[in-house]
């Protein structure tokens, strides 16, 4: 990395702390010609400097000097005409990235084991039997998936779910290689409604499975067959139309929404997979689409569902091996905390048990003892 | 001493508790050439410790202490193994500046910070700790006295220095214990 990106990142980082070069010269004694200069990348600064600005900023100093994920940077040149995104989401992708990668390259997260045949689907056919197919894989029967957040981890996808505000971007996707390690990772809104959470973590599922996260070339076409894959792998054909079944003597919008919350979808989902399913009509469709239900239309039905993916989430094997990598102590409690945005404290940190490895490592490479 | 090894980059931490435990000429005898260096970062911290402790020699007053300023791409590698390590704006910065010294100049980094070997490691960078150099003084310097070696780590922990060991015989019967050394 160099200093021309080290800069772009401080003003990416200012302008979404909401701060001036004014403000942030105050804050470290400079000039504000100091910043301009930083943020161009005609100025050095000392590390102590980096670190307190970096701090000021709210981002890690990983996020500013480590190079960037080269992924991210692909995703970023492309043109958003079909993935919505914004400034913040672009940052989180790359900061999360940057995160995984370090995991990967410390050996703390595995390598994902993805099908290099699997291609994004030509029809929504083949969709379905993809999602079948995974569904399958992820030992997942035919009933909902209750940690989708899990479940995308058994297939070596990775979530970060900020609050990036409720009409934010949904999400995005790209993938993570080192050291011959690979992993994806996923960024999405943990401020958008539950269902919506789902089906987007669904659909960057579908982008990393199907080898193009993130595929500048992908074009709507594509993104409605990678939807179509997220719909049958949230709500399978044969879970939906059982549950469907058994409540027969119940009205269509009370079936729809005991479906919708068994299989956690969004309203919207939940009656376009009905309709796929040819479980419902067109006109039935149209008519519970234009009658969106109300809080308590579920409650009155004493149905409730888990608020899934809300921000601030990780995938829980992720906060895992950062908290292994703590106790191991190849990470230390600071850079613990910042690797897990702040979701813990240093007082929640793990027992550190004693580092017998370094014992061994004090025997190791004497020659006189070898002799 | 083994003159034909890479030169030594010393960090603040085995610097003044082997100097606080009156062990620090160790340093001097086993360092390849008699030489160890000190970045400007690791000797700022030594001076800190000189306020706070009493004992801890000042590197200046030592010929075989070469105190040295980073260049521009060791103060790059320099930060990034600080992002990596993280913490507050001074935390870290002499570990960090030891490993960027040691990979650039291919020099043999002396640490004892367990997330900083862990970052030397990640880099290829050969890390050594203070266990490491009471071993191969005892393989050396010592002709293998257990004796001497126990006396400098309990030295050691008595200025309160973080050992994976309760005292210095518990070194040696961990070492048995696990075969990292043969019995008599």
């Amino acid at each position: 990395m160099d200093k021309t990106l080290l800069g772009q990142r401080l003003a990416e980082a200012r302008e979404l702390a909401g701060m001036t070069q004014d403000a942030v010269a105050k804050e470290l004694k400079l000039d504000r010609a100091a910043i301009s200069l930083l943020e161009r990348g005609d100025r050095n600064l000392r590390v102590p400097e980096l670190v307190t600005l970096a701090g000021l900023l709210g981002r890690p100093l990983s996020f500013f000097v480590e190079p960037p994920v080269q992924a991210a940077v692909n995703r970023r040149a492309a043109p958003h005409a079909e993935h919505d995104s914004t400034l913040r989401l672009d940052v989180e992708v790359d900061q999360f990235a940057g995160d995984v990668r370090t995991m990967l390259e410390m050996g703390l997260l595995a390598s994902a084991d993805r099908s290099p045949s699997a291609r994004t689907p030509r029809t929504h056919v083949e969709a379905e039997r993809a999602a079948t197919k995974f569904r399958r894989e992820a030992k997942l029967g035919e009933g909902p998936v209750g940690d989708l957040g899990q479940v995308c981890e058994m297939f070596g996808l990775y979530t970060w779910a900020p609050a990036l505000g409720r009409s934010g971007p949904d999400g995005a996707c790209v993938e993570v290689e080192a050291h011959g390690r690979v992993a994806a990772v996923t960024v999405i809104n943990g401020d958008a409604d539950s269902g919506r959470r789902r089906m987007t973590l669904a659909h960057e599922l579908g982008h990393w499975l199907f080898g193009d996260a993130y595929d500048a070339q992908a074009g709507l076409d594509a993104e409605k067959r990678i939807d179509s894959f997220a719909i049958h792998f949230l709500g399978p054909r044969s879970g939906v139309t059982r549950v469907w079944r058994e409540h027969s003597e119940r009205s269509t919008r009370d079936r729809a929404l005991i479906v919708g919350v068994e299989f956690r979808l969004s309203w919207t989902a939940m009656i376009g997979q009905l309709r796929n399913l040819d479980l419902i009509t067109h006109k039935e469709r149209e008519r519970l689409a234009s009658d969106e239900p109300k809080r308590g239309d579920y409650l009155r039905l004493g149905l409730s569902w888990p608020d899934e993916l809300a921000a601030p989430y990780l995938s829980p094997v992720y906060v895992a091996a950062c908290l292994n990598g703590y106790t191991a102590g190849d990470l230390t409690a600071a850079r613990t905390i910042e690797l897990l945005h702040g979701l813990i404290t240093t007082n929640d940190l793990p027992h550190r048990p004693d580092d017998k490895l370094r014992l061994r490592r004090a025997f190791e490479g004497h020659e006189a003892l070898t002799r | 001493m083994t003159d034909s090894a890479a030169a030594w980059v010393v960090d603040t931490s085995m610097y003044t508790h082997l100097s606080r435990a009156g062990y620090l000429n160790l340093l001097h005898q086993l360092a390849p050439g008699g030489i160890v260096i000190v970045p400007t970062e690791v000797d700022a911290e030594i001076q800190n410790g000189r306020n706070k402790y009493s004992g801890i020699v000042d590197p200046a007053a030592l010929p075989w202490v070469k105190r040295t300023v980073l260049t521009e791409d060791e103060e790059w590698t320099q930060l990034q193994v600080k992002a990596a390590l993280g913490g507050g704006p001074l935390e870290h910065l002499g570990e960090c500046a030891v490993i960027a010294c040691a990979l650039h100049r291919g020099h043999v980094a002396l640490l004892d910070e367990r997330a900083a070997i862990t970052q030397a490691d990640l880099r290829g960078v050969q890390a050594r700790d203070t266990l490491w150099v009471v071993i191969e003084a005892y393989a050396t310097i010592y002709g293998e006295n257990r004796d001497q070696a126990i006396a400098v780590v309990d030295a050691l922990l008595a200025t309160n220095m973080y050992l994976p060991i309760e005292n210095g015989m518990s070194l040696f019967a961990h070492a048995y214990e696990k075969g990292l050394l043969p019995r008599d």
